[in-house]
C-alpha cells in the first residue's frame, strides 16, 4: 500500500484528480489547517474561514487541472484561492471584523504601561488580543503581508508567491504593516493612558 | 550606515531574518549608537514577539468536523464514486430484496396451497375409491368429513364458481351417467381437469350454500369408475381428483386432475 505521507502536495494532488480518494483525504488533511488559519488570521471570523475553506478545497476538487506545477507549489495555490475569497468576502463584508475587542475593557492596564514600551508590560492575554486586533485593522494588503510572513512564518519569495507580486513587494508592504502595527499599538497605549488615572503618577 | 540604511534593515533583523552578517553587524553598532533607531530595533522586536505569541494562539484552532464529510461527498461526486453509485447500489439491493421477499412469498403461498389440496380430508361417505372396484392395487385414502375448523377453501375461487365455470351454476347435477366432459384448465395450478362428474347421492349442487372443494388421491382405478378411459399400464399410478363436499359433509361431486 502506498505511503501517502511520504508524498508531495503536487503528488498528492495528482492521485486524487485521478480520482483517489485517500490522497485527497491526505491532502486535506495536510494542507486544510493552515488555510483555515491564514483564513481566520485574514478575516478574524471562523464562519468566513471555514467558508473560504471549503471553498478553497471544492476549488481542488472541481478545477483542480487548473493549478500548474510549473508555476509554483500547491501550498501557494491553496493560500492564492483562499486568499482570493477571503479578499473577495471582506470587500463585501467591509466592517465584518468580529475578533476585534473593545478598547475600554483593559484600559486601566494600558495605562500602566511605561511610555514607548507598547508591548512590554501588557499581560500575555491583553497583549495577544490588542495585536490581533491591530493586524485585524490593518488594510487587507498590509495584513496579508503580516500574516504571511510573521504569523505563517513564510519567506518574502513564498508570500510573493501567494499573493502574486514581486518580492519587493512584499518586503515593503510588510515593512509598512509593521509600522502601522507598532503606531497603533503605541496609539491605543496613548488613547488609554490619556483616559485612564495613571496611580504610578498618583504616588510618585 | 546612517539611520535610513538602518530602517532598511531593521525588520529583517528584529524578525531574525538571513541576512548578510556584515550588514547585521552594522546595523547592531549604529543602534548601540542611536538611541531612537535602539528603540525603533526595540519596538520591531517586541512586535514580533507578540505576533508570534498571536500565531500561537491559532494552533487550536480548527475547522468542524462535518466539513470533511461535505468535501469528500463533493470529491466523490465529482469522480462519480461511491455516493454516486451508492444510490443505485442501494436501489438494487432493495429491488433484489423485494424480488427475494416476493419469490418467498409465493414459494410460501405455493406451498400453502398445494399442501391444502393435498390433504385428504374427504368425509368417510361414498366416495370414488370406495365404489372403486377391489381389484384397485392401492386402497384409497381415507376420508374423513371435514369439520367447520378444519375447512378449507381453495384459494381463490369459490366451489360454486368453480362449479359454475365448469358446468353451469343454474343447472343441478344431472344424476344421469356422467359424460366425458371437455377437460378445463386450472390456469392458477397449470392443471387440465375433467368437469365435475355429480355423484350419485341425489343431492343438488345448486342446492348447497358453500361447499368445500379437497384435493384427494385415488387410485387410478377410479377413473373406470367414473366411465372414464384409463391407461392399463399405468393402472397402479395414483391419480388426482378434487371432491365438492357439501356442507352436511357428504361428497357431491368429482373430478380428475392431471
Amino acid at each position: 500500500m502506498m505511503n501517502l505521507d511520504a508524498l508531495n502536495d503536487e503528488d498528492l494532488l495528482r492521485l486524487a484528480l485521478a480520482g483517489d480518494e485517500a490522497a485527497f483525504t491526505a491532502l486535506y488533511r495536510r494542507r486544510q489547517p493552515s488555510v483555515y488559519r491564514f483564513a481566520l488570521q485574514m478575516s478574524g471570523s471562523r464562519a468566513l474561514a471555514e467558508d473560504v475553506t471549503q471553498e478553497v478545497f471544492l476549488t481542488l476538487v472541481r478545477d483542480g487541472q487548473r493549478f500548474d506545477p510549473e508555476r509554483g507549489r500547491l501550498l501557494a495555490f491553496l493560500f492564492g484561492v483562499a486568499r482570493h475569497h477571503v479578499l473577495r468576502r471582506l470587500a463585501r463584508e467591509r466592517s465584518f471584523i468580529q475578533m476585534a475587542e473593545s478598547e475600554d475593557e483593559s484600559a486601566a492596564s494600558v495605562g500602566l504601561i511605561a511610555e514607548g514600551d507598547p508591548l512590554s508590560e501588557l499581560t500575555r492575554g491583553e497583549m495577544i488580543a490588542r495585536v490581533r486586533a491591530a493586524v485585524l485593522a490593518l488594510p487587507p494588503h498590509y495584513r496579508e503581508a503580516v500574516v504571511l510572513c510573521d504569523l505563517h512564518e513564510m519567506s518574502y519569495a513564498e508570500a510573493a508567491e501567494v499573493i502574486g507580486c514581486a518580492i519587493g513587494t512584499v518586503r515593503s508592504r510588510l515593512h509598512r504593516a509593521r509600522l502601522m502595527l507598532i503606531e497603533k499599538l503605541r496609539g491605543t497605549q496613548d488613547e488609554a493612558a490619556s483616559r485612564a488615572v495613571n496611580p504610578t503618577g498618583c504616588f510618585a | 550606515m546612517n539611520c535610513n540604511d538602518f530602517e532598511t534593515k531593521v525588520t529583517d533583523l528584529a524578525r531574525a531574518q538571513m541576512i548578510d552578517a556584515e550588514a547585521r553587524d552594522r546595523a547592531l553598532a549604529h543602534a548601540a549608537t542611536c538611541r531612537r533607531c535602539a528603540a525603533r530595533l526595540g519596538d520591531e522586536q517586541r512586535l514580533t514577539a507578540g505576533l508570534r505569541e498571536l500565531a500561537a494562539t491559532f494552533d487550536d484552532e480548527q475547522m468542524p468536523a462535518g466539513a470533511a464529510a461535505q468535501l469528500l461527498a463533493a470529491f466523490r461526486e465529482a469522480h462519480h464514486l461511491a455516493p454516486a453509485a451508492k444510490p443505485v447500489r442501494r436501489r438494487l439491493a432493495w429491488a433484489a430484496a423485494a424480488v427475494i421477499l416476493i419469490g418467498l412469498m409465493a414459494l410460501a403461498a405455493v406451498r400453502f396451497v398445494g399442501g391444502r389440496r393435498a390433504q385428504p380430508t374427504l368425509a368417510q361417505q361414498p366416495t370414488p375409491q370406495e365404489s372403486a372396484p377391489p381389484s384397485a392395487p392401492q386402497a384409497p385414502p381415507p376420508v374423513q368429513i371435514p369439520t367447520p375448523h378444519h375447512q378449507r377453501r381453495a384459494p381463490g375461487r369459490a366451489p360454486q364458481e368453480m362449479a359454475r365455470k365448469q358446468d353451469g351454476a343454474a343447472r343441478p347435477p344431472a344424476p344421469q351417467p356422467p359424460q366425458p366432459s371437455p377437460v378445463g384448465i386450472d390456469e392458477q395450478a397449470g392443471e387440465i381437469a375433467t368437469s365435475f362428474i355429480p355423484l350419485s347421492n341425489g343431492r343438488s349442487l345448486a342446492a348447497a350454500e358453500s361447499m368445500q372443494l379437497v384435493r384427494v388421491e385415488l387410485p387410478r382405478s377410479a377413473l373406470v369408475s367414473f366411465g372414464l378411459p384409463m391407461n392399463v399400464e399405468r393402472a397402479d399410478e395414483r391419480v388426482k381428483a378434487d371432491v365438492l363436499i357439501g356442507n352436511d359433509g357428504v361428497a357431491r361431486a368429482i373430478r380428475f386432475v392431471r
